[in-house]
């Protein structure tokens, strides 16, 4: 399948009274027709407004956007605004974090489903938007949906919205939904089912989902592809499987290490990477990882790594371990050994 | 919504009871009494009282005026040879009604456009332009404000007239003089209630649907903006209620506030409560009108809590 989108040396920065805040710096990305791609990482790690820069929701000024961003072929950061709201809802359908601030407080639930459905579709008829509205609600789980449409969101409960929020996003059939952290401000069973909702979708209509989140559990049984986030570079990024089983980049270690597991001792602690991320004000010249990791170079400190690709194809990590020198002398950088570095090592 | 209705109107009957309670008895706590006169001998001031009922004990005064109040009866003006109040309010409401409302209108439109125009165009000279009369119009009382446009407009320019109420001409300056105020402060209400609500997730959902800037302004930003407006109408009723006592006496406008100034200097037990009552009732059908435009406006409010089961 082709690729839906392509994302090609994204710089995203916002100059505030401080200085300038480096977001996101330097990401490639691509999403192929279809498929689910995960963006892990911590906050303020730059996934957020990666996705916020498909839709061309970060306001230019205060933030400045360099790169390329394309859909479908199309450049989207050359389009004209009201080319882009052709493709804003219609081609690209987003969900944020916290559905209850994402619905207006004074419209009416069934309203806000169809508003952008006709601004898509201006010549269909009221009764057929609602119609296909009635259709979305009882897509996304919303019991007997043609008595919710009169509703106001105070009087759904958490999940009920985060579900009508989805519809919202849904309704045009876009060809990808951009998912940012849409579990992180529901109860756990909650999460659960959304996820699956969000799964079940994809599977129904073949839409590609970027789904952004910072939980590694999320991940794992729904993203075909993951992209790790950190300091707003991608430090390592290949197929769910391959980074579950095989992860290459000391952060992407230490983040699965710092997850709950049942196949371990109950006496362990969870990992805690010690240090904080770098300043983004002042982002290092080098790796953003290198102050907090055991294994680093002294190249680490002072030069960026390029993404090598790893010897499966299509996953690849950006570390300087990985590269054939670094190889040749220390050998491959194995999990077991990026364990016992990047975790024990203190 | 019936229910919710029927419970604002009973709050608002308990509160005029209350006003009226407070009222009759402050004002017979003022030293004094209508007919302390050199001119009239001990024997006609006792006759008088006695005609006038203040000889009975206070709380049957008090039941008698209730039970006149409940007919609709707010009693007879000591000072204008025994004029019904009802009358004197009759004569004189329409004025202060009709400059009251044409300056609430003009207050409410300029102000909500204004606040919009200033967020809309957050930082540049036009939102500057906004702020400055924003600024000069809470910070000048308006008697200040009276007679800077009567001389400004009437004396110097002489476009309009500069007092009496005999046709639309007349009404422009003390509208604006009355409104001006309120203007300034629903300009700044309703522009930073604007720039509040923009920061809210569902105006950035609203973009991510695709919709132009204006109807995200529109149908998005406005209407949850306009809340706290809507709110305050109840006390900028207020407001420009008892400002018409002041703009009305500098541009000779025949409405109540004379008989209400006059009424307390000559202790006129039942001008003064008749009038204040007739204000207090006013006010409270102002901010039941605004209670329930409210529930219109804002779902949230129609239910109370319990039926809501949160």
């Amino acid at each position: 399948m082709g690729n839906l989108v392509e994302i090609e040396n994204l710089s995203v920065s916002f100059s505030t009274y401080g200085g300038s805040v480096h977001a996101v710096r330097g990401v490639s990305l691509t999403i192929r027709s279809g498929e689910c791609l995960a963006v892990v990482g911590e906050s303020g790690c730059g996934k957020s407004v990666t996705a916020q820069t498909l839709l061309r929701l970060i306001p230019t000024p205060p933030a400045q956007i360099s790169g390329r961003v394309r859909f479908e072929g199309a450049d989207l950061l050359g389009l004209t605004e009201r080319q882009m709201n052709a493709i804003r809802g219609d081609q690209i359908g987003m969900i944020f974090q916290d559905p209850m601030t994402s619905l207006n407080p004074t419209m009416q639930i069934g309203r806000q489903i169809t508003e952008g459905l006709r601004e898509h579709h201006p010549s269909m008829r009221k009764a057929e938007a609602k119609r296909r509205a009635i259709e979305v609600l009882a897509q996304v789980g919303i019991p007997e949906p043609e008595h919710q449409l009169k509703r106001y969101a105070y009087e759904f409960s958490g999940g009920m919205r985060q579900r009508a929020v989805i519809a919202m996003a849904i309704i045009c059939r876009p060809r990808l939904l951009i998912a940012d952290e849409p579990t992180t401000a529901l109860d756990v069973t909650t999460q659960a089912q959304i996820l699956e909702l969000i799964g079940r979708l994809k599977e129904e209509t073949g839409m590609a989902v970027m789904l952004i989140t910072h939980d590694m559990g999320v991940v794992s049984h729904m993203a075909e592809r993951i992209a790790v986030f950190y300091a707003g570079q991608v430090v390592e990024e290949g197929p769910a499987a391959e980074v579950f089983r095989r992860p290459s980049h000391p952060y992407t270690v230490a983040l699965l290490r710092s997850r709950p597991r049942l196949d371990l001792d109950r006496s362990q602690s969870l990992l805690s990477i010690p240090g904080t991320p770098p300043d983004l004000f002042a982002p290092p010249a080098g790796c953003g990882f290198a102050a907090r990791c055991g294994l680093a170079l002294k190249v680490c400190r002072t030069h960026q790594a390029p993404p090598f690709a790893l010897k499966d194809s299509h996953h690849s990590a950006a570390c300087w371990l990985h590269h054939p020198l670094a190889l040749a002398r220390h050998g491959e950088p194995t999990r077991e050994r990026l364990e016992q570095e990047v975790c024990h090592a203190r | 919504m019936v229910r919710y209705i029927l419970k604002r109107f009973l709050i608002s009957l308990v509160t005029l009871l209350g006003l009226v309670t407070a009222v009759f008895f402050l004002v017979r706590m003022m030293p004094g009494d209508p007919f302390l006169s050199d001119k009239l001998t001990p024997e006609i001031r006792e006759n008088m009282l006695r005609y006038w009922g203040f000889d009975r004990p206070l709380h049957v005064q008090y039941l008698h005026y209730l039970g006149n109040l409940i007919r609709g009866d707010l009693g007879i003006s000591m000072h204008y040879n025994s004029v019904p109040i009802n009358r004197l309010i009759a004569d004189a409401f329409p004025q202060s009604a009709d400059l009251g409302i044409r300056a609430l209108m003009l207050a409410v439109v300029m102000g909500t456009t204004l606040g919009i125009v200033s967020a809309l165009n957050r930082g540049r000279w036009l939102d500057y332009a906004c702020i400055l009369v924003a600024i000069i119009g809470v910070s000048l009382p308006d008697f200040i404000m009276g007679y800077l446009l009567q001389f400004v407009f009437g004396l110097k320019l002489k476009l309009l007239p500069i007092a009496l109420w005999k046709g639309f001409k007349y009404t422009i300056l003390p509208t604006i003089a009355l409104s001006f105020y309120t203007t300034a402060l629903l300009t700044r209400i309703m522009r930073a209630s604007m720039l509040e609500v923009v920061h809210q997730d569902f105006i950035k959902v609203a973009k991510a649907k695709g919709l132009s800037t204006f109807q995200i302004v529109w149908r998005h930003q406005i209407r949850n903006a306009i809340l706290p407006v809507v709110t305050l109408l109840g006390p900028i009723t207020a407001a420009i209620l008892t400002g018409t006592f002041v703009i009305e006496s500098i541009y000779a406008v025949p409405g109540m506030g004379k008989y209400y100034v006059l009424g307390i200097q000559n202790l006129d037990y039942s001008q003064i409560l008749g009038l204040t009552v007739f204000y207090g009732a006013f006010l409270v059908m102002a901010n039941f009108a605004v209670d329930i435009v409210y529930g219109f406006i804002d779902p949230r409010i129609r239910v109370d809590r319990r039926e809501r089961g949160a």
